[in-house]
């Protein structure tokens, strides 16, 4: 019994050490594992955590000589003031258009032609030309939606200033016509302030620890649906079968090498977080030692579904095709990455009950937000649980059934 | 304790109708036991059966007097160490961590592993080439590699498949040395092969394999004695028409055991072979048949194996 033990713990502890050196050796598997969520956290934190975002340069041709209150300079020095756009004007307007069409830059333009302060004081439609260069990129795309949106609060007070001065002189019984064409829904805002401060450093934080449960996700997947097909590959399945140790030493052997793994790579999605500036409010012993319960929940989740997939696979390469290709979607769709507030309905609700979503939730809120261990490990109900560890377990009764099966083929 | 092999009536069926082994029955106590056979002839199933990845589909094999797919399946394998036809490496770690990975999971603690590791790198001329990945491995050294791995355990079985495929004539003789000692150590040593040569210089017994049948069993010599007790003329002709029948004809001459033709090869069984070499050679010329290569040889296992099977070592066997 004795040896069958020694056995047993020599097989997980050389699956382990292996595996370590593997990592060390593979450059592929050193990217995925220690670049990409570096990178990640990097690039996302440059893209979406910047709270200054960069003002958008608009070219200005004023034609206009009227005179009135609400002129263009006074409209153009207003866009400025804001911060969101730079304002370069033109003497005239071909000039402006050669600019935007030679290298889109500014990759807008606008046009306030002769009476635009005089109409738009009086209350006449006052006409003006938005010119935008011809090409499609997501940033050119946010600037013209920014300006839109200047415009449009622009038209909403002018509407509602004109309405001031015309309402008094037109008969009782029209104004509330006038008022409800001018402006069919009064809409009333109020913001709600929030202990939740979205800040770069909090966005920087909130990404390096979506990246963690990212590579739980696509390790897990891989190393649960590849592993069985590598040793089948190099032959190694042969030795192990021939080796006195039970089956469940293989499994368990891979299982803590995939969280080995997994804490590697959220090491190192975590030291990119600070990196750029992210700030952990959390990091207790207690909320460390809750996430990484956390953690080893959804590392032993993944990789029960890559173990279901392996029998879907006829090799390791199709296998970690496979399990790459379900883990992208469930990264951006399954709440992980992507968090599920900002999702299409249909998602959210998927989201909502992926376990995975849950976890990176929980894990947040002691990491980011600063919540006790306590409070996020009440937000995992026990169903929840559950599920994982039936995933886990029928994942591991798939992988003993393929044993089963290579034995009668190998 | 006697370190012995019983195969009791083992078959094996794939899916379908391939039936790989069938029946197979010996029993094998210390020496070396060579299964000899061409590829397909179905001795690599019997021997993964043996070393415990390979279930059969009928019969029974006991380990040590363990039933090794019974209960005590893992007891069993404790005394049996396996070098696949394939060398089962990961190709990333080196040589020496790829032997203490097989130690480890054969239950030694790491520091044997490690002494284990290096004492049969420098067994198998491999000391040097130990701190290098597998990956950059030649075929040869992966093959003695597979061999170190095998016996890194210390098992008093120990299942040899084809372990000399690929290695270039010195390598192969080291490995008949270390094979040779593991006899004398009084282990049981398994060992499947297509080299008639190999069996020769290794044997305690040697098994035919055939077409998933073991044809036949025995010492060498006992096989030799059976089955081809005359010189052989070998004769190899490039080319004609009806000369095989001729030539059959004259196995009815007194001294002519038999005679077989296969291909271009004629293979006669004479008690008197210089006296028929002339005539038979006489008749081919009148023939008009081309003589490429005529001599007269003592008979090898290769004649035994033809003899016993109608087909040659270098052929398929059928089967897996």
């Amino acid at each position: 019994m004795e040896g069958k033990e020694t056995s047993a713990k020599g097989a997980i502890t050389a699956i382990i050490i292996g595996g370590l050196k593997e990592l060390i050796r593979d450059k592929t598997s050193l990217f995925w594992i220690l670049v990409f969520p570096v990178l990640m956290v990097m690039i996302s934190g440059g893209l979406w955590a910047n709270p200054n975002p960069r003002p958008t340069a608009v070219g200005v041709y004023i034609e206009d000589t009227s005179q009135g209150p609400l002129n263009a300079t006074v409209i153009t020095d207003a866009m400025e003031k804001t911060g969101m756009f730079t304002i370069k004007h033109y003497e005239t307007l071909q000039s402006m258009l050669n600019d935007i069409a030679d290298d889109g830059n500014p990759p807008l333009g606008l046009y306030f032609p002769e009476n635009f302060a005089a109409n738009a004081t009086n209350g006449r439609t006052a006409n003006m030309i938005i010119y935008k260069v011809n090409v499609s990129e997501l940033w050119i795309e946010v600037d013209y939606s920014k300006l839109l949106g200047f415009i449009g609060g622009l038209e909403d007070t002018v509407r509602l200033s004109i309405l001031k001065h015309i309402l008094p002189q037109t008969p009782r019984i029209y104004r509330d016509y006038i008022r409800a064409i001018a402006d069919p829904m009064n809409v009333k805002v109020e913001e709600v302030n929030t202990a939740r401060e979205v800040s770069k450093a909090v966005i920087s934080g909130f990404m390096a620890i979506s990246m963690v449960i990212v590579e739980a996700l696509f390790i897990g997947l891989n190393a649960g649906a590849a592993m069985i097909h590598e040793e089948r590959e190099t032959g190694g399945l042969r030795m192990l079968l021939s080796s006195p140790i039970p089956s469940w030493s293989i499994l368990a052997g891979y299982t803590l090498t995939t969280m080995i793994y997994i804490a590697i790579a959220g090491a190192a999605s975590i030291a990119a977080g600070l990196l750029i500036g992210a700030e952990y409010r959390g990091f207790t012993p207690e909320t460390l030692a809750a996430s990484t319960i956390l953690v080893i929940l959804a590392g032993l989740f993944t990789m029960g579904l890559g173990l279901l997939l392996a029998p879907t696979a006829k090799t390791s390469r199709g296998a970690n095709g496979l399990a790459t290709a379900i883990a992208f979607p469930l990264m951006f769709l399954g709440g992980v990455w992507i968090p599920a507030w900002m999702l299409p309905e249909p998602f959210k609700t998927f989201a909502y009950y992926f376990p995975l979503s849950k976890l990176s939730d929980a894990i947040k809120l002691m990491i980011v937000y600063g919540g006790t261990a306590v409070e996020a490990l009440s937000m995992i109900p026990p169903a929840l649980i559950m599920v994982i560890i039936l995933v886990y377990a029928v994942g591991s009764a798939t992988y003993r059934r393929m044993l089963s099966i290579l034995l009668e083929k190998a | 304790m006697q370190f012995s092999v019983e195969v009791e009536n083992v078959g094996k069926r794939y899916d379908g109708d391939v039936e790989a082994v069938k029946n197979v029955s010996f029993t094998a106590d210390r020496g070396i036991h060579v299964f000899l056979g061409p590829n397909g002839s179905g001795k690599s199933t019997l021997l993964s059966i043996i070393a415990g990845v390979l279930k059969p589909s009928t019969g029974r094999i006991m380990i040590c007097g363990v039933d090794l797919w019974g209960s005590g399946g893992l007891e069993a394998r404790r005394h049996i160490g396996y070098a696949p036809q394939d060398p089962p490496f990961r190709p990333l770690l080196t040589g020496y961590e790829n032997l203490i990975r097989q130690a480890l999971f054969r239950g030694l603690s790491l520091k044997e592993a490690r002494e284990r590791a290096r004492e049969l790198l420098d067994l198998t001329g491999l000391s040097e080439a130990g701190d290098r990945k597998v990956g950059e491995y030649s075929g040869g050294m992966k093959r003695r590699l597979t061999v170190a791995a095998a016996l890194i355990g210390n098992p008093n079985i120990i299942v040899l498949d084809e372990p000399s495929t690929g290695l270039d004539p010195t390598a192969r003789r080291d490995l008949w040395s270390i094979i040779a000692d593991l006899e004398r150590r009084g282990c049981t040593v398994l060992l499947a092969t297509h080299y008639a040569d190999e069996a020769e210089a290794l044997a305690s017994k040697v098994y035919i394999m055939h077409r998933g049948v073991m044809a036949a069993q025995g010492s060498t010599s006992e096989l030799k004695e059976k089955y081809t007790p005359t010189s052989v003329i070998l004769i190899k002709v490039k080319r004609g028409d009806g000369w095989a029948e001729k030539v059959k004809m004259e196995s009815k001459l007194p001294g002519v055991e038999d005679i077989t033709v296969e291909n271009q090869t004629i293979r006669v069984y004479a008690t008197k072979p210089n006296i028929m070499a002339p005539k038979i050679l006489e008749d081919l010329v009148g023939l008009n048949v081309e003589v490429k290569e005529m001599r007269i040889m003592e008979p090898t296992l290769e004649d035994v194996y033809f003899k016993v099977t109608g087909a040659t070592l270098g052929g398929e066997g059928d089967v897996g």
